[in-house]
């Protein structure tokens, strides 16, 4: 009986909660927090009796990074989570708001693999554009001049070629 | 009570987390971000302050290096803050949008460059370089120096892949030098020494390619011309080209803010003039008119060249997959391995070269054997043939090659220029 109760206790003990910015509280196994290098620095540092605030994330993007640690947290085939990953990867790019969320938060909280997943997939989304289409889908002023675009033509690189 | 602080704490933990992170992801700055912390005053107030005063004075500090954090580089020539600029992408944070650009491929640097100023200058920075090497991202890019016949030394860097073509601007190094001895590091090509109006120097120059500037590095202690040079374990290593006699006859550089250190050396081994250079699994190996000499660097030791690997490497050279290859007598591609002591011939590449590759020259290109030569077309250009080759290992203890990809160079030189050299960097 009593080696139950010391197993429950650590089963217990492994459990941590989260608290986003719009005060959504998450409990979660410590493995799969731990998947983020900045709460897994705050646990080693802090433990994990009280709840951790995650002030800069809210509680649906806190909600979707979980998700994708927990995934992440099972050790399961390559294949497996390369697939999974694609199909987080579709899901979130269809929200350009969301996915923009999904990416901040993610370097803030420090998850090195969904941070590089997430690069790669915003990085997909430059290929084949000129510069204009890309000035023009993230808003950014051309503040280039004649001279300097053809010392950079003439310096840099080859042919002009869409990427 | 005790819950509160605790989150004073916890919220205090997170937001060091975070901005060491951010201090600490590029290797470029980590030892200036740590060099200021344990130098400033504020730091050792710090350990006596309460967390909550220890918070705002490392926020404060903090603050203060993301301001030093000044990337300049060049843009039309004159270098730029990039902390002026306006930021890559509006709606995001510059140290993700770089996440971002990282993993683009090299070969569209030049449209993203033509965004904006800040993508420009981003995209030649060294901290754009530092963050796709340690995404072990970075690519070979082939520099290859031409000599005209009016004497003037050009550098072209050449992406075989997926345009062979280079824009026909050269590059050339603020010192004429010639008979000077290359070495890479990274993406960084050091050209060391060479003759200067007739006189050998001591000066170093250093392209970086990801800019695509000459700069000078730290001189040598002697000058040299037609030494040998060679980058092993970061480090840049220079022999022969002097007088024999010089202690300094080899040297040592280290990179990133060292000198030069002289590198101990017996008498009997120092040459003047050096043939040809490799490195091959942490020994540095030389050839000289008749005989040559292995420098262990480990184990600083000395020692003469294999009788087989002397008597047929030919002076150009390069090491592939652990392997020394050169042309033998017939102009015909063979490698060499160091630990059999054994010449193997290439076999499969017949068809794809030419029958003479007396003159060509060597390199390791990316785990890929790179050939340049000169191709016999009538032309009023030279024109320059450039091929990628796998060489894999076969059963019967031979080489066999496959040429991945040929490619003709038209670099708008005249005839009779000449590559005196050509080297890969990674960038």
């Amino acid at each position: 009986m009593a080696t139950i109760i010391t197993k429950e206790q650590q089963e217990k003990e492994k459990m941590v909660t989260l608290v986003s910015s719009d005060s959504e509280k998450f409990v979660v196994e410590q493995k799969v927090a731990e998947k983020s290098h900045v709460i897994k620095m705050v646990m080693n540092c802090c433990g994990i009796e009280s709840p951790i605030p995650v002030r800069r994330v809210k509680g649906d993007i806190l909600k979707s990074i979980l998700e994708y640690c927990e995934k992440h947290s099972k050790g399961e085939a390559q294949e497996v989570m390369e697939k999974w990953d694609k199909e987080y990867m579709d899901k979130a790019e269809k929200d350009l708001v969301f996915f923009h969320d999904l990416m901040l938060a993610s370097h803030f909280l420090h998850i090195q693999e969904l941070v590089d997943l997430i690069a790669v997939t915003f990085a997909g989304m430059l290929k084949m554009k000129s510069p204009e289409e890309i000035r023009q889908k993230f808003n950014i002023n051309n503040d280039l001049t004649k001279e300097q675009e053809e010392h950079i033509m003439t310096t840099f690189g080859w042919a002009f070629q869409p990427i | 009570k005790s819950e509160k602080s605790n989150i004073v704490q916890t919220e205090f933990c997170l937001y060091l987390c975070r901005s060491f992170n951010f201090n600490n992801k590029f290797g470029y700055h980590n030892d200036h971000t740590r060099y200021h912390c344990a130098t400033d005053p504020a730091f050792s107030k710090a350990k006596k302050l309460n967390t909550k005063q220890m918070g705002s004075t490392i926020i404060n500090m903090i603050h203060k290096f993301q301001l030093q954090r000044n990337i300049v580089t060049p843009v039309n020539g004159e270098p730029m803050a990039f902390s002026a600029l306006p930021p890559l992408v509006p709606f995001l944070p510059d140290e993700i949008s770089i996440q971002i650009l990282a993993r683009l491929s090299r070969s569209s640097h030049t449209t993203l460059s033509l965004v904006s100023r800040s993508w420009c200058s981003i995209l030649r920075s060294q901290l754009l370089v530092a963050l796709r090497s340690s995404l072990h991202l970075s690519s070979p890019l082939l520099l290859l120096n031409v000599r005209t016949p009016s004497g003037s030394s050009l550098w072209f860097p050449v992406d075989p892949l997926p345009n062979p073509n280079p824009n026909l601007n050269p590059s050339l190094p603020s010192l004429p030098v010639s008979g000077a001895a290359t070495a890479t590091l990274g993406h960084e090509l050091y050209l060391l020494g060479g003759s200067l109006n007739g006189i050998p120097s001591a000066v170093v120059q250093i392209f970086d390619a990801a800019s695509r500037r000459w700069s000078l590095g730290p001189r040598m202690s002697t000058g040299r011309e037609f030494s040998a040079a060679a980058a092993l374990n970061g480090r840049i290593y220079a022999a022969g080209g002097c007088t024999p006699s010089a202690s300094t006859w080899a040297e040592v550089l280290h990179p990133g803010g060292g000198g030069w250190d002289m590198v101990p050396s017996p008498s009997e081994v120092r040459e003047r003039w050096m043939h040809g250079c490799a490195v091959i699994g942490g020994r540095i190996l030389v050839v000289v008119d008749r005989g040559g000499v292995v420098f262990d660097a480990e184990a600083g030791k000395w020692g003469p060249v294999p009788k087989k690997l002397d008597l047929g490497w030919r002076g150009r050279a390069a090491v592939v997959e652990g392997l020394l290859f050169t042309y033998d007598y017939l102009g015909k591609i063979r490698g060499y391995d160091l630990e059999a002591d054994q010449w193997l011939t290439v076999g499969g590449v017949e068809k794809g070269l030419p029958r003479f590759l007396h003159g060509a020259t060597l390199a390791n290109y990316g785990g890929l054997l790179c050939l340049v030569w000169e191709s016999r077309a009538q032309r009023k250009d030279m024109e320059i043939m450039c091929a990628g080759m796998r060489i894999s290992r076969t059963e019967a203890k031979g080489l066999v090659g496959e040429i991945l990809w040929k490619e003709k160079l038209v670099l708008g030189v005249p005839k009779r220029s000449y590559i005196a050299h050509c080297v890969t960097v990674d960038l």
